[in-house]
C-alpha cells in the first residue's frame, strides 16, 4: 500500500498550481488633493502576473498583506481575470487572505495586468517611504 | 493505514498552492491646498457685503495650518475692505480683517483636515463721501504652517 501512495504522489508535484508577477511596481506616492477632498489616490498598472492552473482543476488567487500599513492608508490590488474567470475587482488588502480571481480554468495565463491602488486620508500625515509586502497565493480544487 | 492515506491527503492539497510576495513601497507627500468658490463680487455703497462666497481647504500636514490673504496692489485712499473667513472645524476664525499689501491672518490653528464649502465675505469697512471710481484688485489666499 505504501508504494501505491507514493507512485500517487509524484504526479501530485507535478500538477501544482502555479502563480508568478513580473517584479515590483512603481513607489506608490500620494501627492495631490482637490482642496475640500480627502488626498488623491495613486495607482501603478505596469506589473503582470502568470498563473499555471493543472488539468482538471479550477483556479483561485488570493491576495493578502504579509506586513502592516502606515495608519490611515489602504493599499488595493486589481486583478485582471483569464479569460472565462471573475476578477473581484479592487480589493482592499488585509492581513488575512482574500479572494481576487475566482473560476480559474486549466492552462497558463500570462501578462496578464496586476493595480495597485494606494490611497490614504489626511489622517495619515506625511507618510516617509514604507516598504509593504503584498502576498498572492493560488490554490486549486 | 487510514492515516497513511489522511497524511497524504493532507500534503497533496498544500502542494497544490503557491505563492509569491512583491514588495510594495508607499508614501504621502505634504499637502496643503486652498480653493476658492464663488463668484467675486463687486461691492458699492449699496451691497457694502458679499454672500455666497465659500472655500475649501485640504492639508495633512502635523503642524497646525493658518490662512493668510494680501490684495495684490493698494486700494485707492479712504477705503477699506475687511475680510471674514469661517473657520474649519477645529480652527479659529481671527473675525473680521483689513485686506492690505501685506498679508493677515484670517484663520489659525486648522488641524489635518479636508473640509469644503466653508463661508467668507469681504465688506466695505470705509467708503469716502463723494467718491467715484471703480478698482479691482485680486486677492490671494495661503494656507501654509504656523
Amino acid at each position: 500500500m505504501n508504494k501505491i501512495l507514493l507512485i500517487l504522489f509524484f504526479p501530485c508535484v507535478v500538477l501544482a498550481a502555479t502563480i508568478s508577477v513580473s517584479g515590483p511596481p512603481s513607489s506608490l506616492v500620494v501627492s495631490t488633493a482637490t482642496a475640500g477632498a480627502q488626498p488623491d489616490s495613486v495607482s501603478d498598472s505596469s506589473t503582470t502576473y502568470t498563473a499555471t492552473v493543472s488539468s482538471g482543476m479550477t483556479g483561485t488567487i488570493w491576495a493578502s498583506l504579509n506586513s502592516s500599513l502606515p495608519s490611515a492608508t489602504t493599499l488595493q490590488v486589481n486583478l485582471e481575470a483569464p479569460t472565462g474567470a471573475t476578477s473581484l475587482g479592487g480589493i482592499s488588502l488585509t492581513s488575512s487572505d482574500q479572494m481576487v480571481v475566482t473560476g480559474i480554468a486549466p492552462g497558463t495565463y500570462d501578462s496578464l495586468t496586476v493595480t495597485y491602488i494606494f490611497s490614504g486620508t489626511v489622517s495619515a500625515g506625511v507618510v516617509s517611504s514604507t516598504p509593504c509586502t503584498v502576498l498572492f497565493t493560488i490554490t486549486e480544487s | 493505514m487510514f492515516l497513511y492515506v489522511l497524511s497524504f491527503f493532507f500534503f497533496f492539497s498544500l502542494l497544490f498552492a503557491d505563492s509569491v510576495m512583491v514588495n510594495v513601497n508607499v508614501a504621502i507627500d505634504e499637502i496643503q491646498e486652498i480653493a476658492i468658490n464663488g463668484t467675486p463680487p463687486t461691492l458699492t455703497p449699496s451691497f457694502p457685503s458679499s454672500s455666497g462666497l465659500t472655500y475649501s481647504i485640504t492639508t495633512n500636514k502635523s503642524a497646525t495650518q493658518k490662512i493668510t490673504a494680501l490684495v495684490d496692489s493698494s486700494f485707492p485712499s479712504m477705503i477699506t475692505v475687511a475680510l471674514s473667513m469661517n473657520a474649519p472645524t477645529g480652527g479659529s476664525s481671527s473675525g473680521s480683517g483689513s485686506l492690505s499689501t501685506l498679508a493677515s491672518t484670517f484663520v489659525t490653528n486648522i488641524p489635518q483636515i479636508a473640509q469644503a464649502n466653508m463661508n467668507f465675505s469681504y465688506s466695505f469697512t470705509e467708503w469716502p463721501a463723494g467718491y467715484a471710481g471703480t478698482t479691482m484688485n485680486n486677492v490671494t489666499f495661503t494656507i501654509t504652517d504656523e
